[in-house]
């Protein structure tokens, strides 16, 4: 294994036209090179999180039988960066009774790590460009579980040092919650590390280009990670800790202005990174479609890798927004149980049947699949054995019919 | 057995609540459809307790517990009653002398009468003895513990009329 | 609260876990203030908590007492008129109802007889404010669950039902049309035809509102089981509406001791079982579709004529009192009418709103929950608290 110190290798594969001086080491081992493209990656996480932004308040519009931002600008466009602006032009309140250390601090600690975990996401290739990946780290699993849960710390600090109850209960909540589904999460990737061999995020990609798709070879594994990323992030159905609709807020209750801005600037980062992360993990990177490369059009994706991975990317973020409008929220006990009793055991499952493909074979795998459907189909069933909504008893008066759109003989 | 309405008819309603509430001193009306049965304030727990739990009768529902203001004929309390079981209805009234008197509370018999009985005795000034919190429910009290802004329904309150302006349009210019 | 936590409250629990495993939480008081996005109104409820679980809850109501009773008292010329004016504005959800009660209970002191087209009217008129009440509770409690969306489909339904309102009474909240003896004037020519287009639109948003969260496994789990009544507690209470009927008696003011012209249409009462929250809410959705029902009755049925009956311009009625109850949306509303026979506005007249009494069942449904729950419950309860108040 190549040893990635600061002061070898930048770029994964450096393009032979870039001159000398671009790629040199300068400070700290970091070439010109280098901090354009973290410049060029900040830039973009800020502005994709802006777009994000209008992205979310579309969806929202169209699911509610509305559209949305409309005025300003046309389709709404120019909504968020109106909005980034007045939330910069916002008077800073820091509450009486908050810690004064530690009440500006937490914002940074937690938007800081989101930032930090973009450097090993193999965003794929363009054109003269080669392979776009800040630091192709052998561990790159293991740094990308490990730095986000920082995020943990910085919003314990906002609840805490707010002076406010209701932080204080959002904080309570939100630590037990980021703790329950780290496990999920990280047992979900066990299987990916299998099927690759390897830590690496490059390797992984590389890999499903050869093997197939990870959510066709572990569709429970990528579902267990999509759930506990969801559930990371404080996304509806999961957002007990920034409840609205009972503590107002939760641990951000009392930021206003920038500092609040940076708490959504980390949540919708944090959206832009898991779907980067599950695309990258489990849904084949940059490769156009799967088992394009088997059939010889592996130079599309060579080429043009680097817009599949956005597209993909950014259907995975959609459908993260779309479920925030159309789900109830969960309460924290039910939160806990769908972690530890639900989301535990089938990465446990899927992660025995990886093992099984990886050692025994295609054949064994199948029959695996086969039981784990067979059992998932007798839970469902007696699942809804009971939970059929309880019947409401009418006392009939007449013998008509209850109307639907149906029984009035309305066109259906 | 069951008028137009589909409640019991009234004069049965009130031979049975004469049975049932004798040696009260109870005095009988009508208001348009309903029988009304008055006693005086220190037998009306007890009332309130027959009519709830004698057989024939089973008012278990409590509608409303309403006070009016009589002026010098002193306050009445009312409890409009109804039987889920037995579909009839009554009124239970007593009169009180002035504000300040005070009756027993009928929270034993229907707990509903709780808010009740805690937002009519702060509008009219009055006590209802027994009563698990008796503090104001709508009004609220200030620093020195009256209730502001006093009894509102009573009809000595008078609602504060409303001035004319002195000047009408903008004043002018210094 | 102007001092900080102090880290003492959170390293509470003793550490005697050894010996037995009793450990000790502290108490915290919160306090859901009168501003708050799901107290449904001004309404404060202070909890006491130990952990996540509601030991204790102290509500506290009156912010929005207007004294509408009292100004129905000191009006002068046509008392009997503007008392309604502040009845409307009491429960503003379902004000055509609460009219409907107080013009009833005029008629019935002063001997008053409506005439049919006028009673059709008021049936129609009624249940559509039945539906439109029932659409912001859907609304409403969604949001307190946690879904933003159902807000925005109950409110799609509503804006067609107010713009009906505005053509009808001149005004999308508080029309103030019925009047002693029928009503103020008569519904504009396509009445009819607007009334039929929402009833169907309406089917279909129902199947919509259904669609959306009725079978969403994280609402029920989230209003089974919740908020559990017993029925005698229920009836000793003076609980009303689709909490008592969820609890198993089917007690509908409208089918038990009709009134108006209830008593000629077929529809049905929807009866619960166990009491929970979430049977509440399929009472008042399966309420929404037999509205639908009697609308569409009533809409065949409607005769024409005078829509005014024999009121006298002045309107002194005998001295007496009535009482008349109807089915809010919420239970049974009750208007109780004295008046002395001399003066031109009641001498005495009491709201007896059905919310006041439901929110007594609060402290009932709450303690011993998660802090969500409550919110789940008092939601659940369907509160407006401009009724509670008066």
């Amino acid at each position: 294994m190549t040893n990635n110190a600061a002061s070898e290798l930048t770029l994964q594969a450096v393009p032979s036209w870039m001159p000398a001086f671009l790629v040199a080491p300068m400070i700290g081992g970091l070439s010109l090179a280098d901090l354009i493209a973290l410049v060029v990656l900040l830039l973009f996480v800020l502005n994709f999180v802006m777009i994000e932004i209008w992205m979310e308040r579309k969806v929202a519009g169209h699911v509610q039988l509305r559209r949305g931002p409309l005025h300003v600008g046309p389709h709404g466009s120019l909504q968020s960066p109106a909005d980034v602006l007045k939330l910069l032009t916002k008077e800073d309140l820091t509450p009486v009774a908050a810690d004064p250390i530690v009440f500006p601090m937490a914002p940074y600690l937690v938007f800081v790590p989101v930032f930090l975990t973009f450097l090993v996401i193999p965003w794929g290739p363009l054109v003269l460009f080669g392979n776009f990946v800040i630091r192709p780290f052998d561990l790159g699993l293991v740094y990308m579980v490990a730095i986000p849960a920082m995020q943990g710390i910085g919003l314990v600090m906002a609840g805490w040092s707010s002076g406010n109850k209701y932080s204080l209960l959002g904080s309570a909540r939100v630590v037990a919650q980021l703790i329950s589904y780290e496990l999920p999460m990280v047992i979900a990737l066990l299987g990916v590390a299998m099927m690759a061999e390897s830590l690496n995020l490059t390797t992984i990609v590389e890999s499903q280009m050869k093997q197939g798709w990870n959510v066709f070879l572990q569709p429970i594994g990528f579902l267990v990670f999509f759930l506990a990323t969801m559930s990371e992030m404080s996304r509806a159905p999961f957002d007990i800790a920034v409840a609205e609709s009972e503590i107002v807020g939760g641990p951000f209750v009392e930021y206003s202005g920038m500092r609040w801005g940076m708490f959504y600037l980390a949540e919708f980062a944090a959206v832009c990174l898991n779907s980067a992360l599950s695309t990258a993990l489990f849904l084949g990177g940059w490769e156009l479609f799967p088992g394009s490369h088997a059939l010889g059009l592996g130079w599309i994706s060579d080429q043009f890798g680097l817009l599949f991975f956005m597209g993909k990317m950014i259907v995975l973020v959609v459908i993260i927004q779309w479920a925030r409008f159309v789900l109830p929220r969960l309460r924290i006990d039910q939160l806990m149980d769908f972690a530890w009793k639900f989301l535990l055991p089938a990465g446990f499952v899927n992660f025995i049947l990886t093992a099984i493909l990886q050692v025994f074979g295609f054949v064994p795998f199948a029959i695996g699949i086969g039981l784990t459907l067979a059992l998932a189909a007798v839970l469902l069933a007696t699942y809804q054995a009971r939970r059929s909504p309880s019947t409401v008893a009418l006392i009939r008066t007449s013998p008509e019919a209850v109307p639907t759109s149906q029984g009035l003989g309305l066109p259906v | 057995m069951r008028d137009a309405k589909g409640l019991r008819p009234m004069e049965g309603v009130r031979a049975r609540i004469e049975s049932a509430t004798s040696g009260l001193a109870s005095v009988f009306g009508t208001a348009i459809d309903e029988v009304t049965v008055t006693v005086p304030p220190e037998n009306l727990p007890e009332a309130a307790r027959r009519l709830k739990e004698t057989d024939g009768l089973k008012f278990d529902y409590l509608r409303c517990l309403s006070g009016v203001d009589y002026q010098s004929d002193g306050i009445e309390v009312v409890y409009h009653l109804f039987s889920t079981r037995l579909a009839q209805k009554c009124v239970l009234k007593t009169r009180l002398a002035a504000e300040g008197d005070a009756v027993g509370t009928v929270t034993t018999v229907w707990a509903g009468a709780d808010w009740h009985e805690r937002e009519t005795a702060e509008m009219f000034n009055i006590r209802f003895e027994g009563h698990p919190y008796p503090e104001p429910l709508l009004l609220e009290r200030d620093d020195q513990g009256t209730i502001v802004p006093g009894p509102v329904l009573l009809k000595r309150f008078k609602l504060r009329p409303k001035e004319p302006p002195a000047q009408y349009g903008f004043p002018e210019e210094e | 609260m102007a001092i900080a936590p102090s880290i003492d409250m959170l390293l509470e629990p003793a550490p005697s876990v050894a010996e037995e495993r009793n450990l000790e939480t502290v108490e915290m008081t919160i306090n859901m203030g009168p501003q708050h996005p799901s107290t449904h109104g001004v309404f404060r409820m202070v909890l006491t908590l130990e952990g996540e679980r509601v030991k204790n809850v102290q509500s506290h109501i009156g912010y929005l007492h207007r004294g509408a009773e009292k100004l129905g008292e000191s009006g002068d010329l046509e008392g009997y008129r503007k008392a309604m004016i502040t009845l409307d504005r009491t429960d503003y959800l379902s004000s055509l109802l609460n009219e409907h009660a107080y013009v009833m209970a005029v008629e019935k002191l002063a001997g008053i007889s409506v005439p049919e087209r006028a009673e059709y009217i008021r049936v129609i008129l009624g249940e559509i404010t039945r539906i439109n009440s029932h659409c912001m509770f859907y609304g409403a409690f969604g949001a307190d669950s946690g879904a933003t969306t159902p807000f925005m489909y109950a409110f799609a339904l509503r804006e067609e039902i107010q713009q009906l309102f505005e053509a009808v009474g001149g005004a999308r909240m508080f029309p103030n049309y019925y009047r002693a003896g029928g009503l103020r004037e008569d519904v504009p020519h396509d009445f009819v035809r607007r009334v039929q287009t929402i009833i169907d639109r309406a089917l279909y948003a129902f199947d919509d509102f259904d669609n959306l969260i009725t079978t969403n496994e994280i609402f029920l789990s989230r209003t089974r089981g919740l908020g559990i009544i017993d029925q005698t507690r229920a009836l000793d209470l003076g609980v009303s509406g689709p909490l008592l009927r969820a609890t198993g008696l089917p007690y509908d003011v409208r089918r038990s001791e009709p009134y108006s012209i209830y008593d000629r249409f077929a529809f049905d009462v929807p009866v619960g079982t166990t009491g929970d929250c979430y049977e509440r809410y399929l009472i008042r959705q399966e309420e929404m579709r037999q509205s639908v029902r009697i609308i569409d009755q009533a809409l065949k049925d409607l005769p024409g004529g005078p829509t005014m009956g024999n009121a006298p311009k002045a309107l002194r009625p005998p001295k007496g009192e009535a009482y008349v109850r109807i089915e809010n949306s919420r239970g049974d509303f009750g208007v109780y009418l004295v008046s002395d026979g001399k003066s031109s506005a009641p001498y005495r007249v009491k709201y007896r709103s059905p919310c006041f009494v439901n929110l007594q069942s609060l402290n009932d449904m709450v303690i011993g929950t998660y802090i969500a729950d409550a919110v789940v419950a008092l939601g659940s309860i369907d509160i407006v608290l401009g009724e509670v108040d008066r």
